[in-house]
């Protein structure tokens, strides 16, 4: 689950943040525009919460890396936003439910021994190569139900205009 | 007409892997399917060379169980007793003996007193092979320079030299060569290991979660164990590897961490007459089943099983091939489920299982609270023994669940008082199991079969509906529902409305639709994390249904 406390750096993000530095894609000037690597293949929907989740928002879509180098993003990094808000958010690369192989009961003596293609496969962890698609589904939980801007990724932001 | 989908033949495959000093779940190394014509159901025999095992007070235990004719019978038996452990009878015993095991409290000191890992046996570890696919095959380096080696696992050498590493009793079958067959002195196939007791609970099995298993038998072709009681184990209470011919039968398993009675790459089984409850994952589970040629035939049978209060009361990720009659599967979280999750298990995608005339009910079993969190967020070595820890997010309320599987066969069960769904039917893209190529990523979920199902009716006539009766994702095709009643005898309710739901045997070609909104919608459930997620934005699997109606 992603808010506004600061969550460990991974090598990922810093391999996003190196490629971002680069200046390939410009950044946008407001909310309306995208800034970063990923841009939406299509047209992103609003699904319908199931019930007991009367607070509860989901959209699912496909991105595309649009720039020139390969890009890694964790799912934890997604954050929605609206009028500058942070919402609660959980985020999976999937486009639908998945598990890993080991059991989340257990953990892992050290998080960073989970291997990238588990986190991969597990839709936690995005690694696209220039022009690749994946999809995604955001979940997040706003008692108002109002529009949202959009999705902050570290150094990027995708734009979401999707009536509630 | 079912379609089969290719499965693995007789392939070696990989699976995932285990670094011995990290945790990384309960990997397991390379395992070939055994040849289903080379074996059979053991049957039980009540003659043979025997090694009986005893405990201190079995005496009083017998005198205390049995009476007259019985009493003496047991007693004589006693008196040929040579072992105080199972361990020490199974290293002496050799192929066709039958372990004799009196009344008593079993809990293998001798076992618990070798390291885990056993320092004997620390260099016989796998080569590192990492599988992200169904195939088993490594997955190629990744733009992003990375290796894809990481770990390693007991080699089948390492459990034979060393059986206690992991192990309480460890049934080592074949030799070292790899010919499959116990033609060896020294080999250990076609054991039955039985408790003396009246009942399985004269018998008791207490595990540790120091050592994945009590029991792990591994290529032991013909191996049969009844009449006990098991609990405790990291992992599972009993499990059967590698193994042509297996029979569980008359055991009680409970309160493992993960799983009761668990089949791995094997064939010929019999799963009868067992009780299995309090597990954090399944009561049940023949994963990776027998790779047959065709839907309708069966190499696992599920025979009159009792399965409760585990987080699934059956589960199998590449369950094929496995037929379950007149079983009762409640008060789980999820009554019954078979998925297409996990890349690495030989069998993927799953198909052809059959489900028939069993009872699936009640299964409302909320391991999704707060008083359930303050247990489970601690370590598992922490944990209560006596406490159940869901390993992973479910529907809950759910009945039976086909996650990714072809060709199954549900038909004639009691599906009744399940809070959210009686039956759930949705596809895993291949992507799920790291199966990446175009192919894959529909081959999930056809030609599933649900008849003549009684829904949401109770003993007695008694109107127990379910949330919803039929729950579909829309994708795939050869789906079909026909001849099922709903609550006292009406229509079952469904989810798409029922001129959406294809009938059989009259099937209008329905190839299904992307069913993008339904099974997106249960995407934000993969970010559930016992530790640090219990309750997923999005995610309703995690919270108890209204009762319906």
């Amino acid at each position: 689950m992603s808010t506004a406390r600061a969550r460990p750096r991974r090598r990922a993000v810093l391999l996003a943040a190196t490629v971002l530095a680069v200046g390939l894609i410009s950044a946008g000037c407001d909310d309306d525009d995208p800034a970063g690597p990923l841009r939406w293949e299509g047209e992103p929907a609003l699904l319908e919460a199931e019930a007991g989740l009367p607070d509860d928002r989901i959209i699912s879509g496909e991105v595309r890396n649009s720039s020139l180098e390969p890009i890694a993003i964790e799912a934890d990094e997604l954050v929605v936003i609206a009028d500058g808000e942070e919402f609660e958010t959980d985020t999976t690369f999937l486009a639908g439910y998945g598990r890993g192989f080991v059991e989340t009961a257990r953990g892992y003596a050290d998080p960073d021994d989970v291997p990238d293609f588990e986190r991969v496969r597990t839709g936690r962890l995005l690694q696209l190569e220039p022009g690749g698609t994946t999809p995604v589904v955001v979940a997040w939980r706003d008692a108002e139900a109002g529009a949202i801007d959009g999705v902050r990724y570290p150094r990027g932001f995708l734009p979401v205009d999707v009536e509630p | 007409m079912i379609r089969r989908v290719p499965g693995m033949g007789l392939a070696a495959v990989a699976f995932a892997l285990l670094v011995p000093s990290v945790v990384y779940g309960h990997a397991e190394r390379p395992m070939e399917y055994p040849d289903p014509s080379a074996g059979s159901v053991p049957e039980y025999r009540t003659s043979g060379p025997k090694l009986v095992v005893c405990k201190a007070d079995s005496e009083r235990r017998v005198k205390r169980i049995f009476k007259g004719r019985a009493e003496r019978q047991r007693l004589r038996l006693l008196d040929q007793c040579e072992f105080r452990n199972v361990q020490a009878a199974v290293d002496r015993a050799r192929n066709g003996h039958r372990i004799m095991i009196m009344p008593g409290r079993y809990k293998e000191k001798p076992s618990r007193r070798v390291p885990t890992p056993d320092p004997r046996c620390e260099e016989m570890f796998g080569p590192p092979l990492m599988t992200g696919t169904s195939l088993g095959s490594a997955t190629p380096g990744n733009a992003f320079g990375e290796g894809v080696a990481t770990g390693e696992v007991p080699t089948y050498q390492h459990h034979r030299i060393c059986p206690n590493s992991y192990n309480l009793v460890m049934i080592a079958g074949d030799g070292p060569d790899r010919n499959r067959t116990c033609e060896g002195r020294r080999e250990k196939c076609n054991l039955q290991i039985e408790g003396m007791g009246k009942r399985p609970t004269d018998v008791r099995f207490v595990g540790t979660r120091k050592k994945f298993n009590i029991f792990r038998a591994d290529r032991a072709d013909g191996i049969g164990f009844y009449n006990f009681h098991a609990k405790y184990s990291d992992f599972n209470n009993l499990y059967v590897a590698e193994t042509n011919g297996f029979r569980f039968e008359d055991i009680v398993s409970r309160y493992s961490f993960e799983y009761g009675f668990l089949s791995f790459v094997s064939d010929n089984g019999l799963y009868k007459d067992l009780e299995a409850s309090h597990s954090g994952d399944s009561g049940i589970y023949p994963g990776s089943g027998p790779q047959r040629e065709r839907c309708g035939d069966y190499g696992i049978e599920v025979d009159n099983v009792d399965s409760h209060h585990n987080l699934l009361g059956y589960s199998a990720t590449a369950g094929d091939s496995v037929d379950v009659h007149d079983s009762d599967f409640h008060d789980n979280v999820v009554g019954i489920s078979n998925d297409s999750f996990i890349g690495g298990h030989p069998g993927l995608p799953q198909d052809c299982s059959r489900f028939a005339g069993n009872r699936i009910y009640s299964n409302n079993f909320n391991l999704f609270n707060d008083k359930r969190d303050e247990i489970c967020v601690q370590p598992s070595m922490e944990q209560p023994r006596r406490s159940v820890c869901p390993t992973f997010a479910a529907p809950l309320g759910t009945g039976i669940l086909i996650a990714g599987g072809n060709g199954n066969l549900i038909e004639d069960n009691e599906i009744y008082d399940n809070w959210r769904y009686g039956t759930m039917l949705f596809h895993v893209p291949g992507a799920v199991r790291g199966d990446l190529e175009p192919q894959f990523q529909v081959d999930t979920s056809h030609d599933n079969v649900f008849r003549r199902n009684a829904m949401g009716t109770g003993p007695g006539g008694a109107k127990l509906p379910n949330g919803t009766d039929f729950w579909w994702d829309e994708q795939g095709s050869g789906n079909c529902w026909s001849a099922n009643r709903g609550s006292r005898g009406g229509q079952p309710s469904s989810d798409p409305p029922r001129p959406l739901l294809p009938g059989c045997p009259d099937l209008i070609p329905y190839p299904g639709r992307p069913a993008t909104s339904k099974t997106s919608a249960q995407a934000p459930c993969a970010t559930f994390d016992q530790r640090e997620n219990r309750e997923p934005v999005g995610c309703s699997w995690v919270v108890k249904p209204d009762r319906p109606g």
